[in-house]
């Protein structure tokens, strides 16, 4: 019963990983291709992770698999604002079809206050 | 039996992603899109070494995998920081 638990965690776990890897080859644009990554990626090696915790059913494997989880939720965010931040500064292309882009308008407005 | 079937297909899997990952990061046009490849590898890393430590039974490869996931935040945001303080200067 407990396997098959584990079983559909892991392979859930597995396509959330291949499905992040196709957006990064066929995603557009740099942030689209962030988007994808981290976020599938985050919620796919938590389930895997987690799947390995209640596999080994004990407390010290159980305490660092949480310490994954919880560190990999924390900076995921953090490295991808500061990569997308750098990566828009370095002046990476948008993709053609893009709606809104606000952090144009925001240093257009910051260097109108400076002059 | 069964279970370790389960086991060694996500690990097919899990590696066949990888492979995905690296056209992108030998592909990508720019340094920041290898970063982010890098960056999806690292973690694809991470669950193959779980998936790794059920099928051989020793939880010591989580902890290669705590310091694995140190090492691939710290790397970003190096990176990150690089690609700033480079436009900086130029």
């Amino acid at each position: 019963m407990s396997e098959t638990i584990l079983s559909v965690m892991l392979i859930t776990g597995a396509f959330f990983i291949l499905i992040s890897a196709i957006g990064i080859v066929k995603m557009p644009d740099i942030f689209m291709r962030m988007s994808s990554s981290t976020k599938a990626s985050t919620l796919g090696i938590a389930l895997i992770v987690i799947a390995a915790g209640i596999f080994f059913n004990d407390i010290g494997v159980f305490s660092r698999v949480v310490l994954i989880s919880l560190f990999l939720l924390i900076t995921a965010p953090v490295a991808a604002h500061m990569l997308g931040k750098a990566a828009y500064l370095e002046g990476d292309k948008l993709w053609e079809n893009t709606q809104f882009d606000r952090y144009k308008e925001y240093i257009e407005k910051e260097e109108k206050e400076i002059k | 039996m069964k279970f370790e079937f389960v086991l060694v297909f996500t690990l097919s899997i899990i590696g066949l992603s990888m492979l995905i990952v690296l056209y992108r990061i030998i592909k990508g046009p720019s340094i920041a899109d290898r970063v982010v490849g890098l960056d999806l590898l690292m973690a694809s890393t991470l669950a193959f070494l779980a998936v790794f430590a059920m099928l051989s039974k020793s939880a010591v490869f989580l902890d290669a995998g705590i310091v694995l996931s140190l090492i691939a935040f710290i790397g970003t945001i190096a990176f990150a920081y690089y690609l700033q303080v480079r436009r900086k200067n130029e």
